[in-house]
């Protein structure tokens, strides 16, 4: 622009000085001046400037105009310049030294742009990462409470089990020690005997057991759940009046009453066995009165279970 | 004898106001040597681009001290422009490849945590 301005100038002043002469010659010379300063003008830019004005085009363009405008302005104005000094004498170096500044300019602005940018991408990696480990350290914290009430859950789980069967020895324990009341308990060689008497059980012939005998039968039965892994077997004795093929025969059928009576309260059945002895064991003399009543009994032997 | 000192006086004269209009950029050449030396601090010579830019620099300030030894300030001060211009283009480009650097690592190890669940 400025360039085309001038040489309109010079030739409105070549015309002036050539006002004397036709009007063919003046067009001549003019024509010729225009001509010499067109060529003049036409100096072309240094490589320089070239490279300047695409860096800064890129720059702007680019993701510098973006996030780094402030030094793009000053690229701009550096490009300025050297386009000036550019117009002012295109051959200077000088106009060459400010087209390599403009040029670094537009490169600068660029490369903090893009520091910018990997500043911005790293703190996001950063947010996310922290964010993510969060994350991570909540689903542990989680995962870590959830086995911790598992945990404890089982803790308790254990302790009740524990305080039910320390309940239940000591329920078994008080019942045996209320057996002891009404019945004679002794360790033998066979395992732990329950003698009852008959008296207690049973109306005198008769094998139905007397009320009595239910409240007696009953802690037995929970003195024989706190050991489960037993055999039980239950003996009928009876005094030696009477045919013996009688009290034989009572005998077997008092331990059997005895016997479904355990199993109506949850002694399984297979583990316990009703036999009648008869007067043959008899534990007392069968000349006295009182003898004879201690020989009707029914014992109760409790004896660990044999391996299968 | 008269003549002789107005001449010398003139020409001393003249020397001055010589000096005056193009001193030796002596401050313009030492803040060239600091941005030089704040682009090798950044670590300039680490990334290819930055290095080429710092030896660009260099180059152009040893040039620079060339010319200010030969009498041609004028032209110094200009050359010390352009080493300035690389020197300031050699730190960004390293601090660049630094960030960049930087949150790739930082990627990478939200990948690998991201991954690694």
């Amino acid at each position: 622009m400025t360039k085309n301005r001038s040489a309109s100038l010079f030739t409105a002043g070549a015309a002036g000085a050539t006002r004397h002469a036709s009007f063919v010659l003046r067009a001549c010379v003019a024509a010729l001046f225009t001509a010499l300063l067109v060529a003049c003008g036409s100096t072309p830019p240094p490589k320089e400037l070239l490279e300047a004005r695409a860096a800064y085009q890129r720059a702007q363009t680019g993701p510098a105009g973006q996030v780094n405008p402030a030094q793009v302005h000053v690229a701009k104005e550096s490009l300025d310049q050297a386009e000036h000094a550019f117009n002012d004498d295109p051959s200077a170096p000088e106009t060459r030294d400010r087209a390599y500044i403009a040029l670094r300019k537009s490169q600068l602005a660029e490369a903090q742009a893009g520091m910018l940018v990997a500043e911005q991408d790293r703190d996001k990696a950063q947010r996310d990462l922290q964010a993510t480990q969060i994350a991570i350290g909540k689903k542990t914290q989680q995962e870590l409470e959830s086995t911790r009430a598992q945990l404890a859950s089982a803790n308790q789980r254990a302790d009740a089990e524990r305080q039910a069967r320390i309940d239940a020895e000591k329920r078994a324990k008080e019942a045996l020690e209320n057996l002891a009341k009404m019945a004679q308990v002794k360790e033998e060689q066979r395992g732990m005997v329950i003698t009852l008497s008959g008296a207690v059980l049973f109306a005198s012939g008769q094998a139905a057991l007397l009320p009595a005998a239910m409240t007696a039968l009953d802690n037995v039965v929970t003195a024989l759940k706190a050991n489960p892994d037993r055999n039980i077997t239950v003996e009928g004795h009876t005094d030696s009046q009477g045919q013996r093929a009688y009290n034989m025969e009572l005998s077997q059928r008092r331990a059997d009453a005895v016997r479904s009576y355990l199993v109506s309260r949850g002694i399984p059945a297979e583990i316990i066995r009703g036999v009648g002895i008869g007067p043959d064991r008899p534990v007392a003399d069968n000349g006295t009165v009182e003898g004879r009543a201690n020989n009707r009994r029914v014992e109760i032997i409790v004896s660990p279970a044999e391996r299968k | 004898m008269k003549q002789m000192t107005w001449l010398l006086c003139g020409g001393l004269g003249l020397w001055i106001a010589g000096c005056g209009s193009y001193p030796a950029p002596v401050e313009k050449q030492a803040n060239t040597a600091a941005a030089v030396r704040a682009a090798q601090e950044v670590g300039a010579q680490s990334n290819p681009q930055a290095a080429l830019h710092l030896k660009l620099a260099q180059e152009q300030l040893d040039q620079a001290k060339q010319l200010i030894a030969d009498g041609d300030t004028k032209r110094a001060e200009f050359v010390l422009l352009r080493a300035d211009s690389d020197a300031e283009l050699a730190v960004a480009l390293a601090r660049e490849a630094s960030a960049r650097a930087e949150a790739q690592t930082v990627q990478e190890q939200l990948r690998a945590l991201k991954g690694g669940r």
